[in-house]
């Protein structure tokens, strides 16, 4: 599904990710992990089209990133979405009207949208608060409505950054559990963090970045 | 579709003294421009009308046959620069001279002191054609002499000339005022909606969809200001056309006011709105 190929990475001509080669196959859950500046972050925004690559290859799905033209950026946010470490909700807008705003870009009609909005909030126990404005929510009723937005539109791949950064441990496992659950349905899930606790003691594969390389 | 409008529309009202504004301004370069281009083209009909009333007067000699005479005006048919060529004889014109001068006083020369005369009335022609033709025909064999009001006819030419580029130079620069009114209006609303835009292009909205209220708004920024300044010259028609005026000023009913103002204008307004909105948006880009 994502293939990195002999990536580099600078800003302002200091290298952020060095010779990253890596494969990530579809239906995959796989954790990123490494100290902060490791350029995690980085990693995933080059994934999602937001950042070009300055040398190697990145494929994801059938777009070629290095070479993908602003035109096609669009498209390839379709199959991939991100959740952000700041989240990026409309914090004048209700929970329903978050969730929604995916699908309204996609031209989907107004019927089909209600019913998934409620599905999907009913999936992050947030069926209660769809009418409720976002800025009035806690920090991990607002993670949920970005995952939330995240999963509608049922993408081939998700990226989350730090998705669990500041939750306590409950929350945090119910968020990873909404991950399992969308990975369980086919989605590939990218996570990036760097709390150890989320994938210890687990089986899925672990990315370690340390100053923009990958070691193991 | 209707999405667009409606959230254009809600964007509008809520900048609605921007808007206001916007409009306002639009509608006020509409409507000199409107007015400019009327004065062009009721110039145009007045000159018209004018350089049809004149006519090249051409003295022949005296003692020419009938059919020379005919064959002279074929020739001047010929030449495709006159739109209608009127023999006078002499005989008529001092019939005609008559009606003017006692005619005792005539009879007094005891002959007849005109001569034949052709009237040529010129089409709307070059200037410098018929400067030509005038030169040519005075050595015609058959032309005693040529009377042709060339300083009149110039200056006529001239001052239309000079209207028409100040009148262009005038629409061009009014025109590039609303150009700005609206980019800047709706640069304005886009930055202020900026946040918004960057959350739509991380969910994958595409260029066209970021792009369509901001044009739906430049149109009906074009759109509401030039029906205004259409509105506002279909009053000052009437007003105009009033008899109060008409008995004031005579002159007023040979105004003609073309009735394509009316769908030309907002017609003008929409596109104008449309790409002036479209270069403000510029780009967009994806981050
Ligand atoms: N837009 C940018 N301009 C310049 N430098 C940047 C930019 N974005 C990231 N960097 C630098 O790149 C390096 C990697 O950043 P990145 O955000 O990918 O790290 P990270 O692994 O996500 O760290 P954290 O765990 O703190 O989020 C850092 O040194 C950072 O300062
Ligand atoms: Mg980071």
């Amino acid at each position: 599904m994502i293939t990195f190929l002999g990536v580099y990475k600078y800003y302002d001509s200091v290298p952020v990710l060095q010779s990253v080669s890596f494969k990530i196959e579809k239906g995959e859950l796989i954790f990123i992990t490494g100290p902060s500046g490791a350029g995690k972050t980085t990693l995933l925004k080059l994934i999602f089209g937001s950042e070009k690559p300055d040398e190697g290859e990145i494929k994801v799905g059938d777009f070629e990133l290095s070479r993908i033209r602003q035109s096609e950026i669009p498209h390839l946010r379709r199959i991939v979405t991100f959740v952000f470490q700041d989240f990026k909700l409309r914090q004048d807008l209700t929970v329903y009207e978050n969730v929604a705003l995916p699908l309204i870009v996609m031209g989907q009609k107004e019927r089909d949208i209600k019913q998934k909005v409620y599905d999907t909030l009913k999936n992050v126990s947030l069926r209660h608060k769809a009418d409720t404005l976002v800025r009035t929510l806690s920090g991990g009723e607002q993670q949920r409505v970005a995952i939330a937005r995240a999963v509608i539109t049922n993408p081939r791949v998700i990226l989350a950054d730090e998705p669990t950064g500041n939750l306590d441990p409950d929350t945090s496992k119910d968020v990873m559990n909404l991950f399992k659950s969308v990975n369980a349905l086919g989605c590939t899930v990218v996570i990036a963090t760097h709390n150890p606790e989320l994938f210890k003691n687990t089986s899925y594969r672990v990315l370690h970045l340390k100053e923009g390389k990958i070691i193991q | 579709m209707n999405n667009y409008l409606g959230y254009a529309i809600k964007n509008l009202w809520t900048n609605k003294w921007s808007t206001l504004m916007a409009i306002l301004s639009i509608a006020v370069c509409f409507f000199i421009i409107t007015l400019i281009a009327i004065g062009l083209y009721n110039l145009n009909i007045f000159t018209k009308k004018l350089s049809n009333k004149a006519a090249m007067v051409i003295y022949l000699k005296n003692g020419l046959s009938q059919t020379e005479i005919a064959q002279f005006t074929e020739s001047l048919q010929q030449k495709n620069v006159f739109s209608k060529i009127k023999f006078i004889s002499k005989e008529e014109a001092l019939k005609e001279m008559k009606d003017i001068i006692e005619p005792s006083l005539i009879e007094l020369i005891g002959f007849n002191p005109l001569s034949d005369t052709v009237e040529a009335f010129i089409k709307d022609e070059k200037l410098n054609t018929l400067e030509e033709i005038k030169k040519e025909l005075k050595n015609h064999k058959y032309v005693e002499d040529i009377y042709y009001p060339t300083n009149i006819i110039n200056i006529l030419k001239m001052l239309k000339i000079t209207l028409w580029n100040l009148g262009i130079v005038i629409l061009s620069l009014l025109g590039l005022s609303i150009f700005f009114i609206i980019y800047a209006t709706v640069k304005n609303h886009y930055w202020k909606k900026e946040e918004e835009i960057e959350i739509l292009k991380l969910l994958g909205a595409t260029p066209s969809y970021i792009r369509y209220p901001f044009l739906t708004e430049g149109g009906l920024l074009g759109i509401a200001g030039s029906l205004i300044a259409a509105l506002s010259i279909f009053f000052l028609y009437f007003i105009l056309y009033s008899k109060e005026m008409i008995d004031y000023l005579p002159a007023i009913s040979q105004l003609i006011l073309p009735t394509e103002v009316f769908y030309l204008l907002p017609s003008a307004g929409m596109l104008l709105g449309i790409i002036s909105s479209l270069i403000a948006l510029g780009k967009i880009r994806y981050q």
